[in-house]
Parts: structure tokens; C-alpha cells; sequence
């Protein structure tokens, strides 16, 4: 299967904290496909809360999104637009 | 209760978490676990397993409660909890710990430890301060797997109301406190930013944390002053001291529950004059705030707030969403959303604005918008479509001329074109304001009145400008003054335009919640006040006591004295004599702008 990537910047002030990173792996666990976020390579699951958070992502961080799966396509883009509107924060 | 009597007096200082003064006999509570290390036959390691496991699902079953019994009060923690949640059930914690227990054969309490161990290291790595701290969520989740797995939760019982002490407590175990039995509590770690910190300050329960050894220092029994204002504690307090913070806090208390009698009553006069209090805010939280505090309305959304500190201005959607969300939940009473007032020094990252010697005589507010004309629109179409969903008025800051306010009239009529021409719905009868700060719209009151339904008069620039007085810079700071027969007869000039032509007047500034110009205020002919949500009981309260006819001429012999000093010892004189209960005695002055 086909492994789908994208590269994204994190724009919350306060990086990949509890809320965003809660609402990250709650909306990665709706989806089949494993999806990965690589950054400096480290590579971590979506779905793990203590992955995504100790990635420690700050402000500004680069990431890149991989996914490989059935909804591998959909899953990463639902995933881009959740970290492009920060999270529906300021 | 094990009373120990007096050891040295001192003082301890820790930080902040949640302001409030109380005085109580300590509980020292042990919720950090104790646990053994145990080695198993490998036979015995199956049903060790299923003991994790209940404990991992009472857990959840635990914090999912909490989160239901307090979903509907404060929506906002359960995200808090949520997260929570999910640490419980990630791998690392759950699987890692059956795993240890099945490659070294022992307990689920030291299988758990090496896990939580093998988290932290990967947490120390870290450089962010902010998500470094969130190494203490993953903390309080395994002390609940630890109770658990240790049986029974015990539910304290108290006689009295004591303070709790602790190495820390979880926001879980602070949502649970009750209040009738709790006054407040300290702990040995914890940040101003933790979670605990937090629920902390949501629910008013004081609290110290970051104390120290502060449960080596105090055994349950003692007496303690918590002074969650200054972020210190007492142990061992000598009786002088007890005294003065028994009374100080006996008159606060008085004081609030009677300010808070205030919040909801009418503000209305005497003799029946009304008076709209309205609150000043920038975020949408602060509306709950200010419906507490008996706001009729909010006077003064500072729209900028979400744009500062944001990389990229937020998009329509994300505006339309924010200003509907204000509107709905203040409904039926206004909000006055304020369009950015941006540039000068305040801007977001990714917007470059030139440096200015001078921000304050510089390109910002109403000038920065009519220039950065697409960031302005989006703002417009974003506040027109919430218009259509309650009770919008849109307000323009630093308004210096007419033609830039028939500019931006003439950018919203387009905007109303283009949202026709989508078939997007907008409200079609909003209110429009301008501020009057600069002292140029002063002279032109008149000529601006034709043009709005409303004026605001932010008295804050108004005073710097018409006096020329940079509050900032400690060489004249001490003339700023909102009392110069100037600054007076500018808002009775304004106040006497917009009466002419119909419109209300209100005010905005911080004069507008200091309790001190109220009379003068009222009696020039202010309509409405904005202010801080905490200072509106108290503003109410002296509206209620207070007599259109008094004020009236109190206003007209202010307006007819030519310095500072003369006004000030004439409204002294007034103050003390019509509102005894403020202006009585020296200590229940409470000035909150």
C-alpha cells in the first residue's frame, strides 16, 4: 500500500500542548490507516498521546505527516487542515 | 484532631496558583502511594495482569465520571480530563506495563514505575518549558492507577473546614474538592500553569503549590494562613497576626457578599435614571465573567486579541465562528465588538508593520485597517454574518476625521454588496459607533454624530492625547489626569453632540470603573458604562445610591472651576457626603479598573 506524506507547521503559540495534542490523536484514532509524525527523525504514532507530546512540538515546529492505509488519503488531510486551523485556537 | 501546638512562626513562600486569604487547621493528606516491590512465580503473573487491568478500567471508569459531573459546569476541563483519559490508555502506560510484568516477573505496581520511569526520560529530553510541565498529567494518571491497584479509594471526612496539604494534587482531585468542607490548599510541586493550577483558579478554591517540603513542614492539626494572593503561607502564626488576617478577611467577605447583592440588580438611579453597565473584554470566556458580574451587554470587544501572537490573521470562518459564539451566548443583551485596533505596536508575526518612532501618532487601528484593506474586509464580512445570528454593534477605534469614518462606511456598504451577491445572510440593521479618543473627533462630534447610531469615549488615549501625557514614561505619568477641566468639557462637548442628534454616549475607559468619577460621569450625560467585569457590582451599587438631580449640578460646578485641584476637592466633598458606605472611611475604598 501506498505510504502518503505531507509536510505541515505547527502555528499554535503554545505547540502541541495537552488540548491540541488531545484533539490530534483523538481525530487520528478515527481512521484505520497508521499514521505517523516524523519530526527530526524521530518517528511517533498518532494515536499515542505520550508519543505526540513528547515530540515536544513548539511553535513553528516543522513536521511531516505520513500515512499508509485504506483512508490513508482522507486521514491526512483531515490531520493538515486540524494542525493548519491550530486547533481552533487564536 | 491532633493539635500540635506552636513550633517557630515562619513564613513560606510558594507561587500563586489561585488568589484567596484563608486560616484553618491543616490535613496533611498521603496520596502519593506507597508500594512494594514484588518478585512472582511465572504462574502468578496472569492473574497480576488482570489485576492491572481492573484498576487500568476503574480508572477510566473514575475519570470519565469526574468528567461527566463537571461536563456541564466547565466544559472547558474536559478536554483536561479527556487527555487524561488518553494517557491512561496509551500504549506506553497500559501495554509496556503488561509487557515489563511478563519479561521480569514482578509486580504491576513496579512494572508501572519502570514504565512511568521510561516515559520521563523521554519527557526530559524535552526544551519546551510548556509541554515539559505536561510530564505532571502523566504523573497524576499513574498516582490514580496507584490508588486503585491499592484498593478502595478513601473519601476523607472532615469536621471542620481545613486546608489540604499534599506533595500535589491531580485536577481530578481538585474538581472533586468540596467546598463546603475545603478552604483551600498547598502543595510540594506544581506550576502556575498546571492543570491543577487551573481548576484551581476556575472553581476559587486558594491554593499555594510549589512550596517545597511543605508536607515535611506541617503535620495535620496546625494552624496556617494560606495567602494565595501573594503565593506564601504562614505556619505557626503568632496571634497578632492571626488577628489582623481573621479581620481582614471577615471584611472581605462582608464586602463581596454585599457587592455581589449588587450585580443583579437594575442600575438605575434614585430617581429613576437608567444606566447601561456593560463589560470590557477581549476573549470569549470572559463572557461568562461578565454575565456574572451583572453585565448588561459587552461595551467593549477588543477584537485584536486574536490576532496577536497568531503567526497569520485568523480566517473569516474562524471570526465568523468567534463573534457568533460571543453573540449567542451574551444573548439577548449587545455586544460591541471594537474592528482590530492593530499596527503601532501591536501586530501579528507574519504582518510587517514599518518601525514607528512614535506607534501611538502612528499607522494603527482605523488607519491600519483602511490600509491593509483585505485584512479590514474579512474582519467586516466575519462580523456581518454573526450580526445575522444577535445583537451586533460594530465599533471604529481611533476615528480622527469624518472622511475616515465615511471610508470605512463606504468599505462595509461593499462588503454588504459582495455577501448579498454570495447569498450569504448578514444582519442588515447593525449598529455602527466610533470611538472618541483623538481630540480632533472631539471638535467634529457633531459632524460624526450624522454618520453613527452610537459613540464610546475611550478615555484612556483621550487623556494622553488631549493632554499630551504618555502614561508610560515616569517624568509625567503624575499628570495624566482624568479630572483636567479639559478632559471634562471634551466629554461634556461629546455627550452635548450626540444628544443633539439622538445617539447614546457611553464611555470605556477606566474611568468607567472606578467608582470615584462616577457622579461627575452621570451627571455630564454618559449613558452607558464599560468597564471590568469585577468592577460592575460596584459600579451598580453606587448608581443605585445614587440622584440624577445631585449629579447634574454636581457636574455643572465641576465644569465651571479651571484647575485639576478645584474639581478634585469639590468632588471629594460630594463623594464623602453622598455615598458614605465607599467614601466613609479610608478602608473600604476599593478602586477596580
Amino acid at each position: 500500500m501506498k505510504l502518503l506524506t505531507k509536510e505541515i507547521t505547527i502555528k499554535n503559540k503554545s505547540g502541541l500542548h495537552s488540548r491540541p495534542s488531545t484533539l490530534l490523536v483523538e481525530t487520528a484514532k478515527r481512521f484505520s490507516a497508521d499514521i505517523r509524525l516524523i519530526q527530526d527523525q524521530m518517528s511517533v504514532d498518532s494515536k499515542s498521546i505520550l508519543d505526540v507530546l513528547s515530540l515536544g512540538c513548539a511553535h513553528g515546529t516543522r513536521l511531516t505527516i505520513t500515512a499508509c492505509g485504506k483512508d490513508a488519503e482522507e486521514a491526512l488531510e483531515t490531520l493538515a487542515k486540524l494542525i493548519s486551523d491550530t486547533f481552533g485556537e487564536e | 484532631m491532633n493539635i500540635k501546638q506552636c513550633e517557630k512562626t515562619c513564613e513560606v513562600y510558594g507561587l500563586k496558583a489561585s488568589p484567596g486569604i484563608v486560616i484553618g487547621r491543616v490535613v496533611v493528606v498521603d496520596n502519593g502511594s506507597a508500594w512494594q516491590r514484588i518478585r512472582l512465580l511465572r504462574e502468578e503473573v496472569p492473574p497480576e495482569i488482570l489485576r492491572f487491568k481492573v484498576a487500568i478500567a476503574r480508572t477510566e471508569h473514575q475519570l470519565m465520571d469526574i468528567r461527566d459531573q463537571f461536563a456541564e459546569h466547565l466544559p472547558d476541563y474536559s478536554s483536561i480530563i479527556n487527555s487524561h483519559i488518553l494517557i491512561l490508555k496509551d500504549g506506553m502506560i497500559s501495554n509496556q506495563t503488561v509487557k515489563i510484568m511478563e519479561k521480569k516477573l514482578i509486580n504491576a505496581e513496579w512494572a508501572l514505575d519502570k514504565a512511568l520511569q521510561a516515559i520521563e526520560a523521554r519527557f526530559n529530553k524535552l526544551t519546551d518549558p510548556y509541554i515539559k510541565e505536561r510530564f505532571n498529567d502523566v504523573r497524576h494518571v499513574v498516582e490514580r492507577i496507584y490508588r486503585l491497584l491499592g484498593g478502595e479509594e478513601k473519601v476523607e471526612e472532615f469536621a471542620e473546614k481545613v486546608i489540604l496539604t499534599a506533595r500535589d494534587f491531580s485536577p481530578e482531585d481538585t474538581l472533586r474538592m468540596n467546598r463546603d468542607r475545603i478552604l483551600g490548599f498547598m502543595t510540594d510541586i506544581g506550576g502556575i500553569t498546571s492543570h491543577t493550577s487551573i481548576v484551581a483558579r476556575t472553581l476559587g478554591i486558594p491554593a499555594v503549590v510549589g512550596l517545597g517540603n511543605i508536607t515535611g513542614q506541617v503535620a495535620t492539626g496546625d494552624l496556617v494562613i494560606l495567602d494565595g494572593d501573594r503565593g506564601r503561607v504562614f505556619l505557626h502564626p503568632t496571634s497578632d497576626k492571626l488577628d489582623f488576617y481573621w479581620e481582614y478577611q471577615i471584611r472581605q467577605k462582608r464586602f463581596s457578599e454585599q457587592i455581589n447583592f449588587y450585580a443583579h440588580l437594575p442600575s438605575e438611579t434614585i430617581d429613576g435614571l437608567q444606566i447601561q453597565v456593560k463589560a470590557n473584554i477581549e476573549t470569549i470566556d470572559e463572557v461568562a465573567l461578565a454575565v456574572k458580574y451583572g453585565a448588561f451587554g459587552v461595551g467593549l470587544f477588543r477584537s485584536e486579541f486574536y490576532y496577536l501572537g497568531a503567526n497569520e490573521p485568523p480566517s473569516e470562518d474562524i471570526l465568523f465562528e468567534l463573534y457568533y459564539q460571543l453573540l449567542t451566548r451574551l444573548a439577548p443583551f449587545p455586544a460591541t465588538i471594537r474592528t482590530f485596533d492593530l499596527g503601532g505596536d501591536k501586530i501579528t508575526a507574519n504582518i510587517s508593520s514599518p518601525h514607528e518612532k512614535n506607534p501611538a501618532l502612528g499607522l494603527r487601528a482605523i488607519r491600519f485597517s483602511l490600509q491593509e484593506v483585505n485584512l479590514f474586509k474579512t474582519q467586516l464580512r466575519a462580523l456581518l454574518r454573526a450580526g445575522f445570528h444577535g445583537y451586533l454593534r460594530i465599533l471604529f477605534p481611533m476615528i480622527s476625521s469624518l472622511d475616515e469614518l465615511l471610508q470605512a462606511k463606504e468599505m462595509m456598504e461593499g462588503v454588504k454588496e459582495k455577501l448579498r451577491r454570495d447569498g450569504l445572510p448578514f444582519g442588515e440593521d447593525i449598529e455602527i459607533g466610533v470611538m472618541i479618543e483623538v481630540p480632533s473627533a472631539v471638535s467634529v462630534a457633531d459632524d460624526l454624530a450624522r454618520e453613527v447610531d452610537f459613540f464610546s469615549i475611550g478615555t484612556n488615549d483621550l487623556i494622553q492625547y488631549a493632554l499630551a501625557i504618555d502614561r508610560g514614561n515616569e517624568n509625567v505619568a503624575h499628570m495624566y489626569e482624568p479630572l483636567h477641566p479639559a478632559v471634562l468639557r471634551m466629554i461634556s462637548q461629546v455627550v452635548e453632540s450626540g444628544h443633539k442628534m439622538g445617539i447614546d454616549v457611553g464611555l470605556c475607559g477606566e474611568m468607567a470603573g472606578d467608582i470615584t468619577y462616577l457622579p461627575i460621569l452621570l451627571g455630564l450625560g454618559i449613558d452607558e458604562l464599560s468597564m471590568h467585569p469585577l468592577a460592575i457590582p460596584y459600579i451598580k451599587k453606587m448608581i443605585r445610591s445614587s440622584k440624577a438631580g445631585d449629579m447634574d449640578q454636581l457636574a455643572r460646578e465641576a465644569l465651571t472651576f479651571s484647575t485639576a485641584d478645584e474639581i478634585r476637592n469639590h468632588l471629594s466633598d460630594y463623594l464623602s457626603e453622598k455615598y458614605p458606605d465607599e467614601f466613609g472611611s479610608p478602608l473600604e475604598i476599593h478602586s477596580l479598573s
